[in-house]
């Protein structure tokens, strides 16, 4: 069993984008998928473990024993637990000295994220446990692997359960964690007493179905995953005209961010950036959009998000953000967007996708679209810019600038 | 007492079906044709390593594993500290219920499945199906038939973590549980599968003996 799971844990944090190396939370998110994935094996194996005192025909032995059957119990119990836990402590060792390196902040992040995990194999081992003991049968492991995976898929069809990504922004909030961990050690310590007498068994049987009901009410009513509190103590670039703020987790990210900066300060005139624009989250309105999206205030602050460490994915962010503030997209001041035609539309599109390729200083982006055709088009237009000097991009951006302002902006001009 | 009339009237056969837990797995199979009606296109939430909605995991490609290894599970009986030395005799029944016992659970699972899933879901299902029976005759074969689930289900986390390849927008030419109908690896590989496990399901102790002996006279 440790040699499956041990290879297969480490392949999972590292056959995968490795962006989650130096940053808190990141780390704990990714070594924490693993429990997800190994649900069914943990609960399989739990429910295997459980059944081997009957399935070695040692029941009678073990009930003419002079130490209490809860005894037993508990070191074939811990045995268990103790070994499937163990490649799942080792992915977080190897994860942790990893990111420890660079010593970024946010520690508490990554404990998070651990401690979900933790969580999730002890309800995988409590589920497999009970069945391997309460039904006695050759399906009973299957039905255990198999129970435990779809228990956990449809509860995470309404609640956020197998996480797969640490969200800067975001944190796993400490009352629900903990609720959970104490609710899936209750029924740990339950499973101890089902071999006991007839009397104490059924209590057991019960308490467990008791503590499994809390533990479903738990997961559905209090999402683990919660808004952090907006940050005091944001990183921010230099910047001329534009100036960007960051997660101090986020330190990492500071250089790439700080050329972006410097290459928008490099901007013709006729564009007029915002002069701060935060990561999303630290604005103090984060949290309440988080929670109720459908209560989205017309004109939201402007943030942009690094999506799995991609460059691009903040460039097209400031792309949209410098553009919108130039071109007055929010109608603030005087222009109007509303008949936007399908010549100029194009226009937009091309001069998003060269702005996009400027701020991040290459030409071809690192991630793959379903945008229309025509879309696609248009930003291919902008980006064969890119390869030709400075003075004609800039010349032609501003022309474009030019026309649509004319077109759609006359109160302004 | 005459048996009864359209009874299996081969004694040994009788004898062997007895032991085995029939009407559980047939009622197992539809329960899970029940679930996959019900709730097979929902998207399973599943981790995959892709962030691309297209990598989601539905619920029937899941489901489609379980359909494959009741049958093998089913081999295991009570009386199997015995059927350890059982004969030829034995060995034939055995052969005649898996076969029977897979095909038959496999057509009621697609047939109950059509009535939702359009066809080229259903052959898809069915391609996944031979390639999960094959990986559960061979780990039912090295490790016993009650953990026949183990290396399909790990193989099926290997798929739908990283089946997806981002880069194409396609599933990998080894994930023969979603590739398109008529997609030819999965095709043979599936196939493939089928025959490894086949394999293994006749590699049994005294053949392996067999074929070691006379390559040392060799």
């Amino acid at each position: 069993m440790l040699l499956v799971l041990l290879p297969a844990d480490v392949a999972v944090l590292f056959l995968r984008p490795r962006y989650w190396i130096g940053v808190w939370p990141e780390t704990g998110a990714a070594a924490q998928i693993v429990a997800g994935l190994t649900i069914p094996l943990i609960a399989g194996a739990a429910a295997w473990a459980a059944a081997a005192s009957s399935r070695h025909k040692f029941t009678e032995q073990l009930a003419a024993a002079q130490v209490g059957p809860a005894r037993v119990e508990a070191q074939r119990l811990g045995a268990t637990t103790a070994i499937l836990l163990l490649p799942y402590l080792l992915v977080h060792l190897i994860a942790v000295v990893l990111t420890a390196r660079t010593n970024p902040p946010g520690l508490v992040l990554w404990a998070g994220y651990f401690g979900h995990g933790l969580f999730l194999s002890f309800f995988s081992i409590a589920f497999g446990w009970f069945i391997g003991r309460a039904y006695r049968s050759m399906f009973s492991t299957v039905v255990a692997a198999v129970g435990a995976l779809f228990v956990s898929l449809l509860l995470g069809q309404v609640t956020s359960l197998l996480l797969t990504s640490g969200p800067v922004a975001l944190t796993v909030a400490t009352g629900p964690l903990v609720a959970r961990l104490v609710l899936a050690g209750i029924l740990l310590v339950v499973l101890l007493y089902l071999p006991g007498r007839r009397g104490l068994r059924v209590a057991a049987a019960l308490g467990y179905g008791a503590g499994m009901l809390g533990l479903i009410v738990i997961l559905v009513t209090t999402p683990v995953v919660m808004p952090r509190s907006p940050s005091t103590s944001a990183v921010c670039t230099t910047g001329e005209r534009m100036k960007l703020c960051l997660w101090p987790e986020h330190d990492k990210y500071r250089p790439p961010l700080q050329a972006m900066a410097d290459r928008v300060a490099t901007l013709p005139a006729q564009f007029t950036p915002p002069a701060v624009v935060n990561e999303e989250g630290l604005d103090p309105s984060f949290g309440q959009r988080y929670l109720h999206p459908e209560r989205i205030p017309a004109s939201e602050p402007y943030s942009f998000t690094v999506i799995e460490g991609s460059p691009w994915s903040i460039a097209g962010d400031l792309a949209n953000i410098v553009l919108d503030a130039t071109l007055d997209f929010r109608g603030a001041s005087g222009c109007q967007w509303d008949g936007l035609t399908p010549a100029n539309r194009s226009q937009v599109s091309s001069l998003y996708a060269w702005l996009e390729g400027y701020i991040v200083g290459a030409v071809n982006p690192d991630y793959h679209t379903d945008a229309p055709p025509d879309m696609q088009q248009a930003w291919a237009t902008g980006r064969a810019l890119l390869s030709d000097t400075r003075q004609r991009q800039f010349a032609w951006a501003q022309e474009s600038l030019k026309q649509l302002r004319g077109q759609y902006c006359r109160a302004a001009s | 007492m005459p048996p009864p009339k359209k009874a299996i009237t081969d004694p040994v056969l009788r004898s062997y079906l007895r032991a085995r837990r029939v009407p559980g797995v047939a009622i197992a199979v539809i329960g899970i044709a029940a679930l996959s009606v019900a709730i097979g296109t929902w998207p399973s939430r599943f981790p995959t390593m892709s962030s691309s909605p297209a990598a989601q995991v539905p619920f029937w490609r899941m489901l489609v594993i379980v359909v494959a290894v009741l049958p093998i599970i089913a081999l295991h009986s009570s009386l199997a500290d015995l059927e350890i030395v059982a004969t030829r005799a034995f060995r034939i029944r055995q052969r005649q219920y898996l076969v029977a016992a897979a095909l038959i659970s496999v057509a009621s699972y697609l047939a109950i499945c059509a009535s939702v899933f359009p066809t080229p879901v259903i052959a898809i299902m069915f391609r996944g199906w031979f390639g999960w029976f094959g990986l559960a005759l061979l780990a039912g074969a090295l490790l016993g038939w009650r953990l026949a689930w183990t290396v399909p289900v790990c193989t099926g986390i290997v798929f739908w973590y990283w089946g997806f390849d981002s880069n194409s927008q396609q599933f990998h030419w080894w994930e023969f549980s979603a590739r398109p109908v008529l997609d030819l690896p999965s095709l043979l590989l599936a196939v493939g599968l089928v025959l490894v496990g086949a394999a293994a399901y006749a590699a049994t102790p005294w053949r392996r003996r067999r074929l070691l002996r006379r390559r040392q006279f060799d």
